[in-house]
């Protein structure tokens, strides 16, 4: 008999800004919708742990997306978008978690992401934030200057660069398993993205004068940072909770910059008491 | 700070290493406080790992620390942001300096001869 993981993928067509883009899932659960946002240059197969979990595939119908250019979710047909510099804006990128939510008929989905995820999970809350029942950011920060960098698509450079570059934003605990296979996915991903992909990370986000309007009352917000982070560090995921009135911190030990795939059963230890209080609509822990 | 030579056996034998140090020329400078030592690189092979000769030219690449910086680095379980030498040139006591480019492509190697340096330190080879 063969073993199958849980989780199902298919694609579905998004319009998105005037221009249709076919977009990769994969889910698993039933229950309340809770939208994946992996992180920069890399794809949902990041989430893959998460969507196996039993307790949370009692919970949570949970949909794991590919971002357009990312993992098998390819470039637009109808668009020419070779001849100029793949970028992701925050406009973008803050659609696709939306029109995903529209087309798949999730209401008022929970979102979690992780670095640009983690960015997206606060810029969700601050624009639109009677469409999501809680965000969560993980690696998440008011602002992180200095990514947008030609290191990261240069003709002499590959991409074991940002491949192991990732593999030290991880926590050294972490199982050498899972950060080898999170520095993998690092090293597929288009030359061009990863460094567009930080036009958001480091550019178009920043939340630094505006993270106080956030009202948590229609959308609670929850930031959750790794110890071994030297990117969306601890200080300055605890600074950005505390320029959001109602807005909860913690700090994972021993978890880096990919919480959900460097170490898996490390994070679902984290998350679980969080999911839990959401989908009972009960305080977090 | 470190049995050079061992490094040296160590990181020509070193399967990681080696296929990430594929085709590599380059002089790296170790600098530990005031002391420095020369690790040089040829087609990809550790060719010598010996003190700095002031009469060598100039490096490619030069990674530096106090010497109380470079024992956080080795730890056999780094403090948070020492756990990676890039880390640990933002946000701690570190300078990674020289050609860029040739970090950069080589940062895989230079990644794994930092955790070659710990175990050579700590004798776990």
């Amino acid at each position: 008999m063969a073993r199958f993981d849980a989780a199902n993928g298919r694609y579905v067509y998004l319009d998105i800004d005037g221009g249709e883009y076919r977009v990769y899932f994969e889910e698993a659960g039933t229950g309340i919708p809770l939208l994946l946002q992996h992180t920069a240059g890399a794809d949902g197969r990041q989430w893959r742990h998460l969507l196996e979990d039993a307790a949370l595939q009692r919970q949570f119908r949970m949909i794991a997306y590919d971002l357009p250019f990312h993992g098998k979710s390819l470039p637009p047909e109808q668009q020419v978008w070779w001849d100029k510099p793949y970028q992701l804006t925050q406009d973008f990128l803050m659609s696709v978690p939306l029109a995903l939510a529209q087309a798949l008929q999730c209401e008022r989905p929970v979102y979690m992401g992780s670095s640009i995820g983690g960015h997206l999970a606060v810029d969700l809350a601050l624009h639109h934030p009677d469409a999501f029942r809680a965000v969560i950011g993980l690696e998440a920060s008011a602002h992180t200057p200095g990514g947008y960098a030609d290191e990261f698509y240069h003709p002499a450079i590959g991409n074991d660069f940002k491949a192991h570059l990732m593999y030290g934003l991880m926590s050294p605990t972490s199982p050498e398993r899972y950060r080898r296979e999170t520095s993998w996915v690092y090293s597929q991903g288009a030359p061009a993205v990863f460094k567009g992909d930080l036009y958001y990370y480091s550019v178009d986000h920043d939340l630094r004068q505006t993270a106080g309007q956030i009202d948590t009352t229609r959308c609670p917000v929850h930031i959750m940072n790794g110890e071994y982070d030297w990117s969306g560090t601890p200080a300055a995921g605890q600074a950005l909770a505390d320029m959001i009135p109602g807005a909860t911190y913690r700090t994972m030990l021993g978890l880096g910059h990919f919480p959900m795939s460097e170490d898996p059963e490390r994070f679902l230890g984290e998350i679980r008491p969080l999911l839990d209080a959401i989908a009972g609509n009960t305080s977090p822990p | 700070m470190l049995d050079w030579q061992r490094l040296l056996q160590h990181a020509n034998a070193d399967g990681e290493f080696r296929l990430h140090a594929r085709f590599w020329n380059a002089r790296v400078r170790i600098v530990h406080g005031s002391e420095r030592t020369l690790l040089e690189m040829v087609a990809g092979e550790m060719r010598r790992a010996q003190p700095w000769d002031a009469a060598d030219f100039g490096a490619n690449l030069e990674i530096a620390a106090p010497p109380d910086e470079w024992d956080a680095l080795l730890e056999r379980l780094p403090r948070p942001f020492y756990h990676d030498v890039w880390a640990a040139n933002v946000h701690h006591g570190f300078n990674l300096a020289g050609d860029s480019l040739n970090l950069c492509a080589y940062y895989p190697a230079v990644r794994r001869l930092i955790e070659l340096m710990r175990e050579v330190k700590h004798g776990t080879l």
